[in-house]
């Protein structure tokens, strides 16, 4: 009957209802969405970040990353045909970026420009990596003598789709060499000292430029995101001589540090929506109870306890929690398939020179801890109200008016 | 002779602010199992504090009050639940109904909370509805009966319960003469046929016709109704 009292007395005052059960399913709808909007701008970063530069992460030798060396390239991967068969076979693995990074002179034959080159595989990394910003031209790909030039560059060699560049650099036995090639487009990245120091040629005409087979790294395109914890596990356990660095931890100071940071942002802002509510519920339902003194004394003088009063102001706080909560997940639910359905808008985030769109991503998991929050959130504004009057003197709460 | 009620040198003081209001001043006075007493006295007299410090409702803040030998101020609080739910009825002036719970739900509400089990319980809602005549009037809430009828409930809720004493506060105050009335009759066959003890607060002279004795109080004092040593009349 203690149920049944509670969840009449929700009949006593239906605006009051009403009230209540508008607070609590705003503030559930809200933090469903914004947890929502949260995972969307997360994994939309996270897979900005994936297809930018990383991948999923990158194999190195062992302690290469750890290292500065005198002459790198004595540290770098000499097997790489064979260690491409072998990661191919790793479970989740569906593409390999072999790199080689190296300093080179650009020159069109006026001007001679320094800058920092990668040897890359073209047509594969024209395909994962495709949120390069390409200002003009088109993404490095089959072109066995192209070159993607960073805007600052090709500012400075005045280059443009079609130019003649050659790039010139040691070997690494310490020779000189040269390679010819077309510039087939410009990037940019955000970032002024990446796009004015950066150009990207074939892994072939690295290899011929540095006179070398090996490769610096290999960059790891996996199949779901969620596979890399198998896979570094499994380049300990088999190849001993090699490193495993997820893209989090190689984009530590954009992405890692960005996702704490927003992080910490939500779980504050979350914190304001809680209390909101809490407060608007304490409010609502204080006035409530204090308008049921009487009954409340009535309850007590005929032998309920404090704490059997409690246990009756808070059936019906969880009561109005449950059916607001509710109620604010189908309210959240509608909006993201109506109105939010193509997402949010958003400017350029740190490292991104571009706006993009948030998608909404809700979460069986978000709903149940949404729904969870919401309704403690209602039980515990009417606790707070019920403390106070369940601890009033029985002649005091029968005298109330 | 075994004392009910054995009240001694009871003083009781209200704190308003900086004012202190004594409603009661050393009051003496022994209540026998089965009484039928009446409370008198003007407004301000201590009625109200005395049946509430009887019902477990005020504490004892002076003096001492035995209940069947037990010295009510060396009560733990779950005890006085305890007594409060099983062995104090009440009755107040407004009624004090559950509005949200129709009559047979205000009757039977606190029968369930003394553990009573369902098919007893019902039995003991339809006896005392039937006693306060209102058992075709079960399925009505408070708010859809007239004064009368909601004493009734109370009444009935009280009797329902079993208890050793129903304590009501100006039972009759809310209602016209003959419902009244009505309602004292109903507390003297209790007391007559089942010995509950009945402690009412009343200055209407209609209840004051029907109980068995009366005590007077003015300025916190009992003025006539008892002998030396606190004894009833």
């Amino acid at each position: 009957m203690l149920i049944t009292m509670a969840v009449r007395n929700l009949t006593r005052n239906v605006r009051r209802t009403i009230a209540i059960l508008i607070t609590v399913s705003l503030g559930t709808g809200s933090l469903f969405i914004f947890n929502g909007f949260n995972v969307g701008l997360m994994n939309q970063y996270r897979e900005n970040t994936i297809h930018a530069r990383y991948g999923h992460g990158q194999v190195n030798t062992k302690g290469y990353r750890d290292k500065v060396f005198q002459k790198p390239s004595e540290h770098w991967i000499s097997n790489w045909p064979e260690l491409k068969i072998n990661l191919l076979k790793f479970p989740g693995v569906q593409q390999l970026f072999p790199r080689v990074t190296f300093s080179g002179l650009l020159t069109n034959g006026k001007i001679s420009i320094g800058g920092w080159g990668q040897g890359i595989d073209g047509p594969e990394e024209s395909v994962f990596f495709n949120t390069l910003n390409i200002e003009m031209g088109k993404n490095l790909s089959t072109e066995e003598d192209g070159i993607l030039l960073g805007k600052g560059l090709a500012a400075a060699l005045d280059a443009k789709p079609g130019s003649q560049i050659t790039v010139l650099g040691n070997t690494i036995n310490g020779s000189m060499n040269a390679v010819d090639l077309n510039v087939v487009g410009i990037f940019h990245t955000g970032s002024k000292d990446f796009d004015d120091t950066v150009f990207r040629i074939p892994l072939q005409q690295a290899h011929t430029l540095l006179d070398t087979t090996k490769v610096e790294s290999v960059a790891i395109g996996l199949k779901n995101v969620d596979d890399w914890t198998r896979f570094a596990q499994r380049i300990m356990a088999q190849e001993g001589s090699l490193d495993a660095t997820s893209f989090a931890i190689l984009d530590k100071v954009y992405y890692q540090n960005s996702v704490d940071w927003l992080n910490s942002q939500f779980g504050v802002i979350q914190t304001i929506i809680v209390s909101i509510v809490v407060l608007g519920i304490f409010n609502t339902v204080s006035t409530g109870i204090m308008e049921r003194k009487q009954e409340i004394g009535n309850l007590r003088a005929n032998g309920e306890s404090r704490n059997d009063v409690l246990k009756l102001l808070i059936c019906e706080g969880l009561a109005l929690g449950i059916a607001g909560a509710f109620l604010g997940l189908l309210l959240g639910l509608v909006f993201v398939n109506t109105i939010l359905r193509n997402g949010i808008l958003m400017p350029p985030a740190p490292g991104i020179t571009r706006q993009f769109h948030i998608l909404i991503e809700l979460q069986p998991k978000m709903a149940a801890v949404t729904f969870v929050m919401g309704a403690a959130a209602s039980t515990f504004g009417a606790f707070l109200s019920a403390l106070k009057v369940s601890r009033m003197q029985i002649s005091e709460a029968l005298r109330a008016i | 002779m075994s004392w009910l009620f054995e009240i001694k040198n009871l003083s009781f003081e209200y704190h308003l602010g900086d004012a202190t209001f004594q409603a009661l001043a050393r009051v003496d006075l022994k209540i026998p199992q089965a009484s039928f007493l009446c409370l008198s006295g003007p407004s301000g007299s201590g009625k109200t504090t005395l049946l509430n410090i009887l019902g477990l409702i005020e504490p004892v803040q002076s003096g001492e009050i035995f209940m069947n030998g037990n010295a009510l101020s060396k009560i733990d609080e779950a005890e006085k639940n305890r007594i409060r739910r099983f062995e104090l009825g009440f009755v107040f002036q407004n009624f004090n109904l559950i509005q949200v719970l129709r009559a047979d739900e205000n009757v039977e509400y606190f029968l369930e909370r003394q553990g009573i089990e369902p098919n007893a319980r019902k039995i003991r809602v339809e006896n005392a509805l039937r006693s306060v005549g209102l058992w075709e009037h079960r399925h009505k809430r408070p708010m859809q009966m007239s004064g009368g009828q909601r004493q009734r409930v109370a009444l009935a809720r009280a009797i329902a319960k079993e208890p050793k004493v129903i304590i009501a506060d100006e039972p009759t105050a809310s209602l016209d003469q003959k419902t009244g009335r009505e309602i004292m009759d109903i507390f003297k066959e209790l007391n007559r046929d089942r010995g509950v003890t009945i402690l009412v607060s009343s200055h209407d002279s209609m209840v004051h016709s029907v109980v068995s004795q009366r005590i007077e109080l003015k300025d916190g004092h009992i003025i006539s109704g008892i002998q030396a040593g606190g004894e009833l009349c």
